[in-house]
């Protein structure tokens, strides 16, 4: 089945402007824009006339946030949206972290759901040294307190 | 969370800065969200910064998949290791609340103390829902009669000290292959929904344990042998009745529940309903016997003014027997009927029932086909002239059947202005074959022309949703129908799969019974809030696909 996409009835669309941390400005859709709480709640708050600032997300970080805002307001297929998620998650751990906060800071639920997912996988089945490695997280228990957290909860470990 | 950083520790080479340790506990919670439960613990090993970040979980699901990563039909073998497990979690568990808990095992009545220690544990915890399943819905049969023979001593009995400790916040409790004391329901009367499953129910005192649910707004009941009489008089606030799949009962009575505003009963067993005590019901779903539907066309109208929406799920054979004058529905806007597929039944008889409904614009179809799709329907010569409606629409079969149907509707149905199909989309599944979005382009293609050839006609397709199946293939096994109570409901049949959640405060609860119904329901229920949103915009909402829209 086709999805042709219906065409916006409304002749203006409103576009809200956003600024990174590092006084980049990008131009989004207000529909686009509004998946994002933090930012309903400023463009509520009368900055949507104005320039609305965030002060939490660099420039390179926010470029991606709208890209897939943009991607999610387009009216794109289940299908197509869910490979091009896919594909737009996969990225290196630092890139991840950075969309992390800003999904987080910005409160796109959709969007942090879809990257905790992509983390969790990475996390998934794994033994706690190969997550430890995987992430470079010390290990700063000394053998003993691990020995007695894995026999509190041995089920998990065996 | 304090961050100790011994030197000792090794070095690995290929790995930077620790970020994901230094990561918002929120945005850690998130990412933990999505683990089983087994990955979630096994994460407090890490390092300190870890060790408790699992605790901060607000919904706990203890089953096989979730502890032990495994689908494996023999669970009893398990038993042992998951009562262990979960024991071993609850002891070392540090935590300050928990909103959801669950347990999916199928325990049945052993290990009673654990059991009680897990209840009593999630309400101190301030969980406002719990759920406990004891049946097993893989290695037991599912068949009727098995659970039915079941004797009410080998069930697990909640009982009433389990909920001493502290005052419940319990909202939701949903229980499968277990049920209530006597001495529990006085402490429930915060009690909201309740789901009672897979139980024998029989000589149960469930009217009296109704009298002390004074805040009950939804009641499932499903899968069980029930009282003879139900009494729902006392539950004040009902609004969502759901009786499916039960045996045994004979009666539903029902007084001054002025807040009951929908029910469903799907049951085989003829049930005499009088819904002159329900006078506010809008929405009516029934398995319709012969009595049934004699109560339905003659007195329902009367007894319930307010219904908007009636569907029926009966035979060819009750049909046959409608009776000769019916009274007339002022305000049903929307029919459906369902029935199993006879070929030697003209469907368009049910056509003549139409008069009975001047102000319908939905009209739904369902057929549980059976094997075939080479079955002709051989309708009628000609379509009943009054039928003048809106819109007809919405028919489940068979794609060929669904073709036949349409192309009938066509050619026959002078009065029609438009036409929608809306399949269920997700909901309706037919794992038999599945229908490749190639067939259905075909099929819309088809449709196209039939309206193209029927020039006389003043209609065309509209909101054409296509003829479609579930991407996904879907959690269900066989031929079904779905259909939408309304935006907050869910309504699954076919595979025994009735739970009606409402309210959009009961995210988890949502989750929570699609749960039960999915391959891996420890997946679902980590999904947070995000599924239950796109369960409400996916899965309640037929989507835009064609975007043919009539001019």
């Amino acid at each position: 089945m086709a999805s042709s996409e219906s065409t916006t009835t409304s002749t203006t669309t409103k576009v809200l402007r956003l600024k990174s941390s590092d006084n980049e400005i990008f131009g989004v859709e207000e529909k686009a824009a509004l998946q994002s709480e933090t930012i309903k709640s400023l463009a509520e708050d009368g900055y949507s006339e104005d320039v609305i600032p965030l002060f939490n997300v660099e420039k390179k970080t926010l470029a991606k946030i709208v890209e897939w805002l943009n991607k999610h307001a387009s009216g794109s297929s289940k299908e197509e949206l869910k490979r091009w998620d896919a594909d737009f998650v996969d990225v290196d751990k630092d890139v991840l972290y950075d969309l992390l906060l800003a999904s987080n800071y910005l409160n796109i639920e959709v969007l942090l759901h879809q990257l905790a997912q992509k983390v969790a996988d990475m996390i998934k089945g794994k033994k706690p040294e190969e997550i430890r490695q995987l992430f470079g997280i010390k290990n700063d228990f000394t053998p003993e307190e691990e020995a007695e957290i894995r026999r509190e909860n041995a089920w998990a470990f065996e | 969370m304090l961050q100790q950083r011994s030197t000792s520790t090794v070095e690995y080479p290929d790995t930077g800065r620790d970020v994901i340790s230094e990561l918002p506990d929120d945005v850690v919670y998130s990412i933990i969200e999505c683990l089983s439960l087994r990955d979630a613990v096994k994460t407090s090993v890490l390092s300190r910064r870890w060790k408790r970040v699992y605790s901060g979980l607000p919904i706990l699901q203890f089953d096989q998949v979730n502890m032990f990563q495994t689908n494996s039909k023999c669970c009893r073998h398990y038993k042992e290791k998951f009562v262990r497990g979960v024991n071993q979690f609850i002891d070392s568990y540090q935590g300050l609340q928990i909103d959801y808990f669950g347990v999916s095992f199928c325990l049945g009545s052993e290990f009673t103390d654990d059991i009680d220690r897990w209840i009593s544990f999630a309400n101190r915890m301030g969980a406002t829902m719990i759920s406990i399943c004891l049946y097993c819905q893989k290695s037991c049969s599912r068949a009727i009669g098995d659970m039915h023979g079941e004797q009410i001593g080998g069930k697990y009995v909640i009982q009433g000290e389990v909920l001493r400790d502290r005052n419940t916040n319990l909202e939701n409790l949903e229980l499968e292959g277990c049920i209530l004391g006597p001495d529990v329901a006085n402490r429930l009367s915060g009690l909201e929904t309740l789901g009672l499953n897979n139980t024998n129910l029989a000589l149960y005192d469930i009217n009296g344990m109704f009298s002390w649910l004074a805040n009950l707004k939804y009641l499932t009941l499903s899968n069980s042998t029930l009282p003879m009489k139900l009494c729902l008089g006392p539950l004040a606030l009902l609004k969502n009745l759901v009786i499916a799949d039960c045996a045994g009962i004979k009666e539903v009575q029902l007084s001054s529940n002025a807040n009951l505003h929908s029910i469903l009963y799907g049951c085989i067993e003829n049930v005499v309903f009088d819904l002159s005590g329900a006078p506010n019901l809008e929405k009516f779903h029934c398995n319709a016997g012969k009595t049934q539907l004699h109560y339905i066309f003659t007195h329902l109208p009367k007894h319930a003014p307010k219904l908007r929406t009636l569907s029926m799920f009966t035979t060819c054979d009750s049909v046959k027997h409608l009776p000769e004058s019916m009274t007339i529905f002022q305000h049903v806007t929307e029919l459906c009927i369902m029935f199993d597929y006879d070929p030697n039944f003209d469907m368009l008889k049910l056509i003549s029932i139409l008069g009975a409904f001047p102000c319908l614009n939905k009209l739904i179809f369902a057929i549980n086909s059976g094997e075939s799709d080479q079955r002709k329907l051989e309708p009628a010569e000609a379509m009943d002239e009054q039928v003048k409606k809106n819109e007809i629409g919405g028919y489940f079969g068979s794609l060929n059947q669904q073709l036949l149907l349409i192309s009938y509707l066509f050619k026959h149905g002078i009065s029609l202005e438009r036409m929608v199909i809306e399949p269920g989309e997700k909901i309706y599944v037919d794992t038999r074959q599945s229908l490749e979005k190639e067939v259905c382009g075909k099929a819309y293609k088809r449709l196209i022309e039939l309206s193209e050839e029927d020039e006389a006609s003043c209609f065309s397709i509209l909101d054409c949703h296509g003829l479609c199946v579930s991407e996904s293939g879907g959690p269900f096994e066989s031929l079904g129908f779905g259909y939408f109570y309304n935006e907050n409901d869910i309504f699954l049949t076919y595979d025994s799969a009735v739970r009606v959640w409402t309210s959009q405060r009961l995210n988890y609860a949502r989750q929570a019974s699609f749960l039960s119904r999915m391959q891996h329901p420890s997946k679902l229920l980590k999904q947070g809030s995000t599924s239950a949103a796109k369960i409400s915009s996916e899965g309640l909402r037929a989507p835009d696909l064609s975007g043919k829209k009539k001019d």
